[in-house]
């Protein structure tokens, strides 16, 4: 089981994000990926071979080339409905542009919006969030 | 006899004196029968007489129709005298007033000179002084001598008798030259009172023949006065529409229909003078100035209209001498007021003879108020001609162009100078044209709508209206409209705006602020993925210090952190740079350096290579004949950027990298092809790696400004950049730039 799912372009925060992550949980829990295409791939695979490894977070990165974190967004709404209720996604972004926010709160998959960097704080909030559903 | 004896015998005397008595009764009974046998015969004899009598008056009225003249007349009663009446000679006088001295006299049965007929008219008049009118007289020529030294008569019969109402006289006298001669018969008492009959008929007549003459004469003053009526009316209904033409006419007018010398009309403001021709004929041409003799001479009254005699002394102070040649005359003058204010003075110089009634002063009184409505007609028609050219004036200067059209039958009737230079038509072709030819075929439909929506009223303003000109250009114009009255029609008149320009400014406004929006999106654009790219690896580095802290005990983990943070810091450094370098090309002034390729390309490569650790070979080749000219600062950072890509992007674990790089120079450009074996762009990014802040790759940390400062640059130093590229194979940068010291070399040698 994957706990957490790292999608961001930018390769020191998925150093920086894994080695804090590493702090509280297991290495192999922590999935990263530079490319929301790639994350997206690996979700399909995931979701037809392996439905256990189904992650339980997903922290998104909004601003990176090809696709950005709001069309990966887009297209987690593609998977089926069961799947992606067992999927709690978290924005982590650098942005401190309000739109990006607002535009954020309209995804029902999204559960929180943090401003990089992650912390400690952060990380006990969003395993203290449950489930919408 | 025997019988008479036997009767003899038986007679006795008593019975013959009775029968003697009886005799005698009867003998003078039948002498009384003669006598009234007589007097019957006697009567008969006169009635026979008077029926002739009258038959002859009968015929002498039939024969007195036919008569034409007075004398003539006179000589049919003298001649039904002598055949009525049975005299020899006949005298008859008729006396008519206004008919000049000469009475009608006509003398008939005897030979008399004039002056025996005059001689015997006074005669008679003597004769009938004493006598009530209509008194026959009969007497003896011994009676009196005066009557025989003129006519040798033996006896006289004569009667006079007078209309009193048309003061007509009669005179009858009927002669006998000698008694005892053939035809002599006195004239008794018998025919007495057919001469009175016959005397009261003649008058009777004379009197019915004046009268209708009287009648036949005003008929024919009055006829003739009708005609001058009507010349005059037609004289005045010929009015012209100049009102110095018709102020002439009434002063000629006035002058003749008073009869009058001559008129004149004085002017008191500007000394101008109108005359008759009468008075031109006198010798009179010019008024001297400020003279205005006839209004002083009617002013000095006290009243408009006056009548007076010119004299000697009134006219001596005067220093003209015209009004002195008419000494003597009557001056009928009146003085003409506008507003109250004498404007002139109509004045007529009429012979003294003329008898001025009330019909001359009301003559001169109209034909003044006739003059008076002439100036007055004068002074509007200066006024509106006055008030046409200040609007002529308008309609003419004003920069708008006015096309005047008659809504009912879409024509032009006015168009003003600034109308034709707005069409460039001539007012002639101008007028010509229909609504159709102004406007641009398209739009013609929406120009007639809006036309007759004008017309109707419902709206007065139509912007922006397509309108076409001679040579077939479209303008806009922004059309006002207003209803005039035009030749007694309603017009629709157009104020046309060109707004072209305006039109134009507005679009070029619209552009620019398309354009501004633009930048202003781009600016925030720009702000939001700088803010982005300045925080992350600063974000990054409070996440790496908070791993510091938490990983205090392991100097492995705090080593990598404090490289990491190192090597954000750079990252945000080169992030700085990099927009400065956009915002230095942005700025500075575009230099003409000489650009030596080869040194420059080499420092570059030198500057890059750092990047990384692997080998990325270089192959630079130079065909460099004639000097280059560029801004050297941006020529650098363009290469700069080129050059980093390649080793950024470069095929890692493969095989060796490397940058191949050509420079051709001439006199017009430099082409620079830098080809890599990179891992090449994908190309549906191909057209968008020139993009602000576009990225097409992850595999190397950058901002996405790069490339997209090259082709800023490029289009400051007048150049241009292409890509060509295989994914996994490599990409080539085609860069072509202008020779800047060759266009000036060019236009040098042009001059």
């Amino acid at each position: 089981m994957i706990k957490y799912l790292l999608i961001d372009d930018d390769e020191f925060f998925l150093i920086l994000n894994k080695d804090i992550l590493s702090l509280s949980c297991p290495e192999q829990a922590v999935m990263e990926f530079n490319s929301a295409t790639a994350a997206l791939k690996w979700m399909e695979e995931t979701l037809e071979k392996e439905p256990a490894n189904w992650p339980e977070n997903i922290l998104l990165d909004i601003r990176m080339p090809f696709m950005n974190g709001f069309d990966f967004l887009e297209k987690l709404n593609d998977f089926p409905e069961a799947s992606i209720r067992k999927v709690k996604v978290f924005m982590m972004t650098s942005s401190l542009d309000e739109r990006d926010f607002i535009k954020a709160r309209t995804y029902p998959s999204v559960y929180n919006y943090f401003t990089k960097p992650l912390t400690m704080e952060m990380i006990e909030e969003i395993e203290n969030t449950p489930y919408k559903h | 006899m025997s019988n008479a004896d036997k009767n003899k015998l038986t007679l006795d005397p008593l019975e013959l004196l009775e029968l003697r008595k009886k005799y005698e009764e009867l003998q003078l009974r039948v002498t009384r029968f003669s006598v009234i046998e007589q007097e019957l015969i006697h009567a008969r004899n006169r009635l026979d007489r008077e029926v002739m009598i009258y038959r002859h008056l009968q015929d002498f009225n039939s024969m007195a129709l036919s008569v034409n003249s007075e004398t003539g007349y006179a000589q049919l009663v003298a001649e039904s005298m002598i055949e009525i009446f049975e005299v020899e000679v006949a005298f008859v006088c008729i006396d008519i007033p206004n008919t000049g001295d000469a009475a009608c006299r006509h003398i008939e049965g005897y030979a008399l000179s004039e002056e025996q007929k005059f001689k015997l008219q006074l005669y008679c008049m003597q004769l009938f002084t004493d006598l009530p009118p209509g008194t026959l007289r009969s007497f003896t020529a011994r009676e009196s001598d005066k009557i025989r030294a003129i006519l040798p008569l033996q006896q006289v019969v004569a009667i006079q008798v007078t209309d009193p109402q048309l003061n007509i006289t009669v005179t009858l006298l009927g002669g006998i030259t000698e008694k005892g001669s053939m035809f002599y018969e006195p004239i008794g008492k018998d025919r007495e009172a057919p001469f009175i009959v016959f005397s009261q008929h003649v008058l009777g007549y004379q009197s019915n023949r004046s009268k209708t003459q009287t009648i036949r004469e005003q008929y024919r003053i009055l006829e003739q006065e009708q005609k001058r009526i009507v010349s005059i009316a037609e004289n005045f209904l010929d009015f012209d529409t100049n009102p110095d033409k018709n102020i002439q006419k009434i002063v000629d007018l006035s002058s003749h229909l008073m009869n009058g010398i001559g008129s004149v009309y004085e002017k008191i403001e500007n000394d101008l003078l109108y005359t008759s021709a009468g008075l031109e004929e006198s010798g009179f041409t010019e008024k001297e100035a400020g003279e205005n003799i006839c209004f002083r001479l009617t002013n000095q009254s006290g009243r408009d209209i006056v009548c007076q005699q010119i004299t000697e002394e009134e006219t001596a102070n005067y220093l003209s001498a015209w009004i002195r040649r008419f000494t003597g005359k009557t001056l009928l003058s009146a003085i003409l007021r506008i507003d109250k204010k004498p404007i002139g003075t109509l004045a007529v110089i009429l012979d003294a003879s003329i008898p001025v009634n009330d019909n001359i002063f009301q003559l001169i009184r109209i034909l003044s108020a006739a003059l008076t409505v002439e100036e007055r007609r004068k002074n509007a028609l200066k006024a509106l001609s006055e008030s046409e050219e200040k609007y002529r004036m308008i309609f003419e200067g004003t920069p708008n162009g006015i096309i005047v059209a008659d809504p009912e039958i879409q024509r032009l009737q006015y168009v003003n100078k600034s109308a034709c230079n707005l069409f460039g038509y001539t007012e002639e072709e101008f007028l010509s044209k229909s609504l159709e030819d102004l406007h641009p075929p398209e739009a013609v439909e929406m120009v007639i709508s809006r036309f007759m929506d004008m017309a109707a009223g419902k709206i007065s303003i139509a912007l922006n209206i397509p309108c076409i000109n001679k040579d077939h250009q479209v303008f806009y114009a922004d059309i006002y409209t207003n209803k005039i009255s035009f030749g007694g029609r309603t017009m629709l008149a157009g104020f046309f705006t060109d707004v072209t320009r305006q039109r134009q400014d507005q679009q070029a406004i619209l552009k620019t602020n398309i354009e501004l929006k633009k930048i202003n999106a781009e600016l925030d654009n720009f702000v939001y993925s700088v803010s982005h790219d300045l925080r992350s690896p600063l974000l990054a580095i409070l996440g790496l210090v908070q791993l510091i802290n938490l990983n205090q005990e392991s100097p492995v983990l705090v080593n990598k952190y404090i490289h990491m943070i190192s090597a954000s810091a750079t990252r945000m450094d080169d992030t700085i740079k990099e927009i400065l370098e956009y915002s230095r090309n942005a700025r500075l002034e575009i230099r003409n350096d000489e650009i030596h390729f080869e040194p420059l390309i080499r420092e570059i490569y030198n500057d890059v290579k750092h990047i990384t650790t692997d080998e990325v070979r270089v192959d630079l080749q130079i065909r460099q004949t004639t000097p280059f000219y560029s801004d050297l600062y941006r020529i650098n950072t363009l290469f700069k950027n080129i050059i980093s890509n390649a080793v950024k992007y470069r095929k890692k674990r493969e095989e060796a990298s490397y940058i191949r790089i050509d420079v051709l120079t001439d006199n017009r450009q430099a082409l620079i092809r830098f080809e890599d074996n990179g891992e090449g762009v994908e190309k549906a990014h191909q057209d968008r790696i020139f993009d602000m802040f576009y990225r097409a790759s992850n595999s190397a940390p950058g901002t996405g400004l790069g490339l997209y400062i090259c082709k800023e640059i490029l289009n400051n130093i007048d150049g241009t950049i292409a890509v060509e590229s295989v994914p996994g194979e490599g990409t080539v940068f085609t860069v072509v730039i202008n020779n800047k010291k060759n266009t000036t070399h060019d236009k040098v040698s042009a001059d």
